[in-house]
């Protein structure tokens, strides 16, 4: 019972490749579409960003390379097209499969080039600065750009003496808010009201932390200072700590949700079934069973605490000097590169930079990577 | 008029350093009923999905030796050739669920691009659904997501889907093991007006459901083929006493 | 009975029978208390150290901001004496009947619910304040005028924001179209070959590049697409930008199509679908919604990006559709006007603020939304 006849469905109009190539030569992408649509369209998109960025350039040159590599990139697609359309209609598709599967793998290794070439990057552009300072560079207490003196000290103390006093502040809370989400109460409105907000504070812009802090938080502090008679900055560590306490509290806190969640209802209940109260449960079974996750969500707020820039920038004060207290001005590695990036204005001070952002990478990178691996382990058990 | 549409001549199938398939020949013939019966783990399916090279999706899994549809090598065709002429319904009813129930019977057609008047997919959905039985209970709601109906409906809604696309051969991999009673005998009457167009191979672990629906029955264990004989002989009258002891529930 | 009973209260804290021990822990657990404040009184009740160290922080700051030292000192004095007397209560309680201890840890866990639902809904404080905060400095800047004006020169008022608006849109734009089609496919690739060897590598440096430091991103950019070119671009802040959005996006894709029964893949492929077809036309359309959640997502976090900006796209006052030339975006906008020196100017960063946190608040809700309409019944 044939319904329909496949073989005029499957059949495939033959095309001559010298025509192919003669309407390619002639007409560049506009030619392609006798060969093959898609290649058409995607050339006709090639063309017209190569000619706006030839533009943009006012450059003729671009221009010309650009014709030209067009025009032979359409004439051999639309050989290679007329060829395997002409093979039949699952000949071309089985082709396409494979340059699709190709694609997904070239577009997965870009990944890795580009984990790669950050890294390389940051130390090719960073050796100037090794090379010349060698490894005192991380505990030389001066940075003066002007006697060309660098010491990346005050740098690192500011960024772990901020990241560590905003860590200690949110632990409380994002505790709190991971077993509330994650044991007390797992749906209802009232939790969805409070992870939506833990949401929403991970997705205000960090500028408008810092912005909201320059103006508002810094006066409150200003007047703090002044009843506990310290000099009366109103910026430095503390203010940068207090906001980027805030900031972090959902890293760890979302996480730790997910994975007190996971714990086993069955070990609750046989905890329960001994008579145990909810808060012996907590604190016997689900803290114990969660510690790991808990601290790689820690981890992960940590991480964010250390490349966290913007708000820092414009709270912490921007002193080179090493801090001595938390009331004083400093400067974290993320805030002395924004701040000095643009006026680096010879090589080794630019270079100086970089090696921060190299030490900045390495750190974050470390610890990402060791509460990945917590969390995986935890999970796969 | 007896001839010979799929042969498997020597096929040996791995997982890994697992040997799955051991050297496997078999005969099957155009627009015949072929049950493969066995124990579970016995090699039946991965020979099920040998047949349209769906072992391939598997990773670390390989076949060798020949397999022949029409005459022709399916391990030197081309792969999409071969699914597209040989179907497949499998255990889980799975109709695409960003599909109606109109556009998932001409799925094949609509994912591979094809050109179809609106008349001809009209035709196709209303004799496919026709065949799989199921017209009747859908020809009100088509546009409605296939993923709506009964698991009984689902399962003959994939049938219809893999009868649309006229292939030589359907596979059915244990197709009414997810049904409840009712759907299973609606799906296997299914199986005998198949017949008359399609040559049937169904993979089952249900002893009764092969020898209602099968014409000739092949028994696995331990992946070899111990037995293929007539339904009729090989439950009334077994060679191999392996299969005597399958039979007589010696074991399972 | 009572046999069972006593076995049972014997068994959490086996010094408990020890009559001897009572009089020296209770005296032990009072003199932390008394030196330590609350800390001190962690030892002796847990859920009281933490009540009182909230409590004493909220003492030590109003005093602190609204009263004198000597306030503070009394604050902090009283606060150290309940926990004394806590600590005692807490203590002798330990060594009550079964009744009692019952009833005790009951309290206990009621206690403890109450400072964790306390300690979780607080922070919203913050965020309530400031998103009111900006809402009210900045609501009252967007008009007409303000979002169809360049910025004007120092001293002259009026002025708008048209060119951050503008500037923001086209980054964002062209970060999108890089980082969605690649994002999609590699995250296809890792959900469909999860167990080869270049996906464990893939997927770990997805990982690494998602916790890499924005401004590091800026850095590299910048050595990548600014030196070559020789000038600050719009399409370098662009690339930064995808650089950011690229590990949300894959993440998003993968982790979607990992939850899809494998059986679609198979249906699909075994009525002679080919590959490609089968990802676009069946695997993509029903993981449709988290994906497209996903790209909003990405989209949401990087449109308030500012660090990877400042070398990249830099800033540029004049409104400007080149994408090889500085171009301004709100963030950045945000961060030279809230540090320069004149009110006007931080008038527009507050409007400019509000309209960034808008565009965020809608993309975020949008997920939502996303996820709930269009997600493919399986």
């Amino acid at each position: 019972m044939a319904i329909l006849n496949q073989q005029s469905l499957l059949a495939v109009k033959k095309r001559s490749p010298v025509v192919a190539v003669v309407l390619s030569l002639l007409f560049g992408s506009f030619g392609l579409f006798y060969a093959s649509v898609f290649g058409g369209i995607v050339m006709t998109v090639v063309a017209l960003l190569v000619g706006l960025l030839a533009y943009a350039f006012g450059s003729m040159l671009i221009f010309k390379i650009g014709v030209v590599a067009i025009g032979i990139s359409c004439i051999i697609w639309s050989v290679i097209a007329v060829n395997n359309s002409n093979k039949g209609f699952f000949f071309a598709q089985f082709k396409w499969e494979i340059v699709f599967r190709r694609w997904l793998r070239i577009l997965s290794a870009a990944m890795l080039l580009l984990a790669i070439g950050v890294l390389i990057t940051l130390i090719i552009n960073s050796i100037p600065s090794i090379k010349s300072l060698g490894i005192s560079y991380l505990w030389g207490k001066v940075w003066d750009p002007v006697q060309n003196i660098y010491g990346a000290y005050p740098f690192l103390i500011g960024t772990l003496l901020t990241s560590f006093i905003a860590l200690f502040i949110s632990i409380p809370f994002s505790f709190a808010i991971a077993i509330y989400l994650g044991e007390y109460s797992t749906k209802g409105w009232l939790s969805n009201l409070l992870r939506n907000t833990v949401e929403l504070i991970a997705a205000v812009p960090s500028i408008i932390y810092g912005f909201w802090g320059f103006f508002v938080l810094v006066p409150i502090i200003r007047s703090f200072e002044i009843k506990i008679h310290v000099l009366p900055y109103g910026l430095g560590i503390f203010a940068s700590s207090l906001i980027l306490a805030v900031m972090v509290i959902p890293y760890a806190a979302s996480l730790g949700a997910t994975l007190i969640r996971m714990v086993p209802a069955a070990l609750k209940e046989g905890a329960y079934g001994l008579g145990a109260t909810r808060f012996e449960v907590i604190r016997k079974v689900i803290m114990p069973y969660t510690r790991s996750g808990l601290f790689a969500g820690v981890l992960l707020s940590l991480g964010r605490a250390l490349g966290e820039t913007m708000a820092v920038t414009l709270l912490i004060g921007n002193t080179s000097a090493v801090p001595h207290s938390i009331f004083a001005l400093g400067n974290t590695m993320a805030s002395v590169i924004a701040n000095e990036f643009t006026e680096a204005d010879h090589t080794i001070y630019l270079s100086a930079l970089i090696e921060l952002g190299l030490i900045l990478f390495l750190v974050t990178v470390v610890i990402n990577y060791i509460g990945k691996r917590i969390i995986t382990r935890f999970t796969r058990n | 008029m007896e001839s010979t549409i799929v042969s498997a001549e020597n096929i040996n199938a791995y997982y890994g350093d697992n040997h799955a398939i051991k050297n496997v020949n078999i005969k099957i013939n155009r627009n015949e009923v072929v049950a493969m019966m066995g124990p579970s783990g016995c090699g039946k399916t991965t020979f099920l999905r040998c047949i349209n090279r769906m072992h391939e999706l598997i990773p670390n899994a390989r076949a060798e030796g020949v397999m022949k549809l029409d005459g022709e090598d399916v391990y030197k065709m081309n792969v999409i050739y071969v699914r597209y002429k040989i179907g497949m319904v499998f255990q889980r009813p799975n109709p695409f669920p960003n599909m109606s129930i109109y556009e998932n019977v001409i799925a094949g057609y609509l994912l591979n691009g094809l050109k179809i008047s609106k008349a001809d997919k009209d035709l196709i959905v209303e004799r496919s659904l026709t065949s799989a039985a199921l017209w009747n209970e859908v020809k009100d709601s088509l546009h409605k997501k296939g993923t709506f109906l009964s698991g009984g409906q689902q399962q003959r809604l994939c049938i219809a889907r893999a009868i649309a696309m006229q292939p030589e051969v359907i596979l059915f991999d244990e197709p009414t093991s997810a049904l409840d009673p009712i759907s299973t005998s609606s799906v296997e009457n299914l199986f005998h007006e198949l017949k008359a167009n399609y040559t049937l191979i169904i993979v089952t672990h249900n002893m009764q459901q092969a020898a209602r629906v099968s014409d000739r029955t092949a028994f696995f264990y331990l992946g070899e083929l111990v037995e293929f004989d007539d339904t009729k002989v090989m439950f009334t009258n077994p060679k191999d006493q392996r299969t005597q002891n399958y039979i007589t529930g010696r074991f399972s | 009975m009572e046999i069972a009973n006593q076995q049972k209260q014997s068994l959490p804290h086996t010094q408990l029978n020890m009559s001897g021990g009572r009089e020296q822990d209770v005296l032990l657990k009072a003199l932390l208390a008394l030196v330590f404040g609350p800390i001190g009184l962690l030892f002796g009740s847990l859920s009281g150290g933490f009540i009182m160290i909230i409590l004493e922080i909220i003492i030590a700051i109003l005093t602190f901001t609204f009263g004198t030292l000597t306030t503070t000192f009394y604050g902090l004095a009283l606060v150290q004496l309940v926990c004394t007397i806590w600590a005692i209560y807490a203590t002798l309680n330990k060594y009550k009947t079964v009744e009692q201890r019952i009833k005790y840890r009951n309290t206990e866990s009621i206690l403890y619910k109450t400072s964790i639902v306390f300690l979780s809904f607080i922070v919203a404080v913050p965020l309530i304040i400031i998103l009111l905060y900006i809402i009210r400095q900045g609501v009252t800047q967007v008009n007409w005028h303000f979002l169809t004006n360049v910025p004007k020169p120092v001293g002259e008022t009026g002025g708008g924001i048209l060119n951050a608006l503008v500037g923001t849109l086209i980054i964002v734009a062209i970060s999108a179209i890089i980082a969605i089609p690649v994002g999609m496919m590699a995250g296809i690739y890792l959900s469909e070959n999860p167990k080869t060897r270049l996906a464990y590598w893939a997927g770990l440096c997805v990982d690494i590049l998602q916790g890499v430091p924005s401004i590091v991103v800026g850095i590299v950019v910048y050595f990548w697409v600014v030196k070559p070119l020789g000038t600050f671009s719009a399409v370098s802040g662009s690339i930064a930008l995808a650089i950011m959005m690229l590990p949300i996006v894959i993440r998003s894709t993968e982790e979607t199509l990992k939850l899809l029964p494998p059986s679609l893949k198979e249906a699909a492929l075994s009525l002679g679908v080919p590959y490609h077809r089968v990802i676009i036309k069946i695997i993509v359309p029903c993981g449709f919604a988290g994906i497209l959640s996903g790209i909003v997502l990405s989209i949401a976090r990087v449109v308030g990006e500012t660090a990877p900006l400042l070398f990249t796209a830099f800033g540029n006052p004049y409104l400007s559709a080149s994408i090889v030339k500085p171009m301004e975006s709100l963030p950045h906008l945000i961060y030279t006007y809230a540090t320069s020196p004149y009110d006007d100017w931080h008038d527009l960063a507050w409007g400019a603020s509000f309209l960034l946190l808008v565009f965020v608040l809608v993309l975020n809700i949008s997920t939502k939304l996303i996820t709930k309409r269009w997600k493919v019944q399986l």
